[in-house]
C-alpha cells in the first residue's frame, strides 16, 4: 500500500509526463505544416479517372477515330500534387504552359497551347483541346501532353518524366475516301457435305468502311469468275445495284456509301465429276476508288471470314465417299512406344554389328 | 602353331564394349529425358510451336491453307493437327545423336553426323507431319495407316539408313 504523498508524487509525475507529450505533438504538427508548405510544386497527369484532393482527373480523346476533317476534343488534366504553388527558382509565383501534340513533342506535331497562370498547393487544372485534322496525314496518331515544357515552374523533384503523359487512346484519322472490305461465304443448299451436282449459295458482302461514298464508276464494282468445277446457274441478286451473270462469271455495278454496305448473292453447281477429297476454292474482286477521283484503281480480293487468315479464297471439300472427315485435333507422334523400342533395338544391333565390323576390319589390317 | 596363336586376335575388345555399355547407357537416359519432356509438354510449347509454323508453311508453299494457333495446325475446315513434344521427332533425333557419339570416329566425323543426321531427321518429320496434314484433310480413312504403318515404318528406316550411311561414309574416312 502507497503512502499518501508517494501517491501525490507519482500523480504529478504522471500529470508532467502528458503534458510534455501534448506539447512536443503539438510542436511537431506545427513543424510539418510549416514544412509542407515551404515545399515546392509539383506537376504531373494522374490516370484518367483519379481521385484528386480537388476533384476527378479526366485524360479523354474523343471520338478516336475520325475522318480526315473531322474535330478530335483532347482534355486533360495537370495537377499539383505538392502542398506548395507553382514559384519559379526565387520564390516568386510562376506561370506555365500546358502542350499538347501528337506522335512527337515537336513544333510541327503541336495541337495546341494551354497558357495558366499558376497552381495552388493541391490544385489541378482540366482543360479540353480541340484538334482539327483536315491537315493531319491519315493513320493512326498518338497525342502527347506536356506540363510547363519551357521548366518555368521550380518543382520539388526535377525531372520531367511525370511532366510528359501519353493518352491511353490513340487516334485514327481516316481519309476522306472509301476504304471497301469484302467477304464471301457459301452454303451448300442441302446442308450435308458437298457431293457432285450440289448446288452452292455464294453470298458475298461488301462494306465502305471509309469516309467518302464509293460510286458507281466505269467498269464493275465487283466480279468473281467461277473456278473449273463450278458452274453458274445465272441466279444472282443484289440489296443495291445491278448483279449480272455472263457465262461463269458474276459482275456486280453500283455505289455504296460511306458507312454502308451491300450483299451479293448467286447461285452455282458442283459438276458431276468433281473427286472425293477435291478442294474447291473460289475468290471475287472488289474494283474500288481510293482517292474519290470518279476512277476504280484499287482491287480488294473478298475474305473468307470462317478462317482466320485475312483475304483469303473461300473454299470446301467434295466428299463422295461415306468416310466420315476427321474432325477436331490429332497429334500424331513420330513413333509410338513400341515403334521406339523397335527403333532402340534395331539400333543397338546396327551399332554392335557396326563396332564388330570395324573391329575386324582393324584385326585384318 | 605359335604363329597361328598370335594371329588369333579377339573379336570383340574390352573397349568395344565400353562403347556399347556407354550407348546402352545414353539410350537410356535419352529414353528417360524424352519420356520427362512429354509429360511435361509446357516446357517445349516454343518448340513445339515453332515446328507447326514451319511446317504451316511449308503446306501453304504448296497450295495449302492454314493457320496456327500455339502447336496447332488448323486447315480451312475442321481438321487440325497439333503438334506435341512426341510430334517433333525428338526422341529419333536423341537416338540418332547417342549412336553417332558412341561410335568410334574422330570429332569431326561426329560433328558432321550430328549436324546432317539432326537437320536429316527434321526434314523427314516436316514432310511427315505435312503429309499427314494433307491426308488427314483429303484422305481421312487413310490417316491412320499413313500414321502408325507407313510413316512409323519410314522414320525408323531413313534415321538407320541415314546411320549406316554416316558410319560407312563420313567415319569411316574420318577414323580416330
Amino acid at each position: 500500500m502507497l503512502h499518501r504523498k508517494e501517491r501525490k508524487s507519482t500523480a504529478s509525475w504522471l500529470a508532467f509526463g502528458a503534458s510534455v507529450l501534448v506539447i512536443l505533438v503539438t510542436l511537431s504538427t506545427f513543424v510539418a505544416v510549416a514544412d509542407d508548405c515551404g515545399k515546392n510544386a509539383e506537376l504531373w497527369f494522374p490516370a484518367n479517372g483519379e481521385e484528386l484532393d480537388t476533384g476527378i482527373s479526366v485524360q479523354r480523346v474523343t471520338p478516336s477515330s475520325v475522318c480526315q476533317g473531322g474535330i478530335i476534343e483532347i482534355t486533360v488534366t495537370v495537377d499539383n500534387m505538392s502542398c506548395g504553388p507553382t514559384t519559379d527558382s526565387a520564390g516568386n509565383p510562376a506561370e506555365f504552359d500546358i502542350m499538347v501534340y501528337y506522335d512527337q513533342y515537336d513544333s510541327g506535331h503541336l495541337i495546341g497551347t494551354l497558357h495558366v497562370p499558376g497552381l495552388d498547393g493541391c490544385e489541378h487544372i482540366t482543360h479540353t483541346f480541340q484538334w482539327a485534322t483536315a491537315a493531319i496525314e491519315p493513320g493512326t496518331h498518338t497525342i502527347l501532353a506536356w506540363a510547363d515544357p519551357h521548366n518555368t515552374v521550380e518543382e520539388l523533384y526535377d525531372e520531367t518524366t511525370n511532366n510528359k503523359y501519353t493518352m491511353p487512346t490513340e487516334v485514327i484519322v481516316y481519309p476522306y475516301a472509301p476504304v471497301i472490305e469484302a467477304n464471301k461465304t457459301y452454303s451448300d443448299v442441302n446442308g450435308a457435305d458437298v457431293k457432285p451436282d450440289d448446288t452452292i449459295d455464294y453470298m458475298v458482302v461488301i462494306t465502305n468502311n471509309g469516309c467518302a461514298d464509293q460510286t458507281n464508276n466505269p467498269g464493275h464494282e465487283f466480279s468473281d469468275s467461277l473456278p473449273a468445277s463450278l458452274y453458274a446457274t445465272g441466279a444472282s441478286n443484289a440489296t443495291s445495284g445491278t448483279a449480272t451473270v455472263e457465262g461463269d462469271s458474276i459482275y456486280w455495278d453500283g455505289a455504296i456509301p460511306s458507312g454502308g454496305s451491300v450483299t451479293i448473292t448467286f447461285v452455282a453447281k458442283v459438276d458431276s465429276d468433281v473427286e472425293d477429297g477435291q478442294e474447291i476454292c473460289n475468290q471475287g474482286h472488289v474494283h474500288w476508288d481510293t482517292d474519290a477521283d470518279g476512277t476504280n484503281d484499287a482491287d480488294e480480293p473478298t475474305d473468307d471470314p470462317s478462317t482466320p487468315m485475312d483475304d483469303d479464297p473461300t473454299c470446301f471439300t467434295i466428299r463422295i465417299s461415306d468416310e466420315p472427315a476427321l474432325v477436331g485435333t490429332i497429334d500424331a507422334p513420330t513413333l509410338s512406344q513400341w515403334a521406339q523400342i523397335t527403333m532402340s533395338i534395331l539400333l543397338s544391333a546396327a551399332f554392335v554389328v557396326m563396332l564388330m565390323r570395324r573391329r575386324r576390319e582393324s584385326n585384318a589390317s | 602353331m605359335t604363329s597361328r596363336s598370335h594371329d588369333k586376335r579377339p573379336l570383340v575388345k574390352r573397349s568395344d564394349l565400353l562403347r556399347i555399355f556407354t550407348f546402352v547407357l545414353l539410350l537410356g537416359a535419352v529414353a528417360a529425358g524424352i519420356t520427362f519432356l512429354t509429360n511435361h509438354d509446357g516446357a517445349m510449347a516454343s518448340f513445339q510451336g515453332g515446328i507447326a509454323t514451319i511446317t504451316s508453311h511449308v503446306i501453304n508453299v504448296f497450295g495449302g491453307r492454314t493457320s496456327v494457333s500455339g502447336n496447332v495446325i488448323q486447315s480451312s475446315g475442321s481438321f487440325a493437327l497439333s503438334v506435341v513434344t512426341a510430334c517433333t521427332g525428338l526422341f529419333t533425333t536423341g537416338v540418332f545423336i547417342v549412336a553417332v557419339l558412341a561410335f568410334p570416329a574422330s570429332f569431326l566425323a561426329k560433328l558432321i553426323g550430328v549436324t546432317l543426321g539432326a537437320a536429316g531427321i527434321f526434314l523427314i518429320n516436316l514432310l511427315r507431319l505435312g503429309s499427314l496434314f494433307y491426308v488427314g484433310v483429303h484422305f481421312p480413312d487413310l490417316f491412320d495407316r499413313m500414321h502408325l504403318l507407313v510413316w512409323q515404318s519410314l522414320v525408323i528406316v531413313l534415321s538407320l539408313f541415314l546411320w549406316l550411311l554416316w558410319v560407312k561414309v563420313v567415319s569411316n574416312a574420318h577414323r580416330p
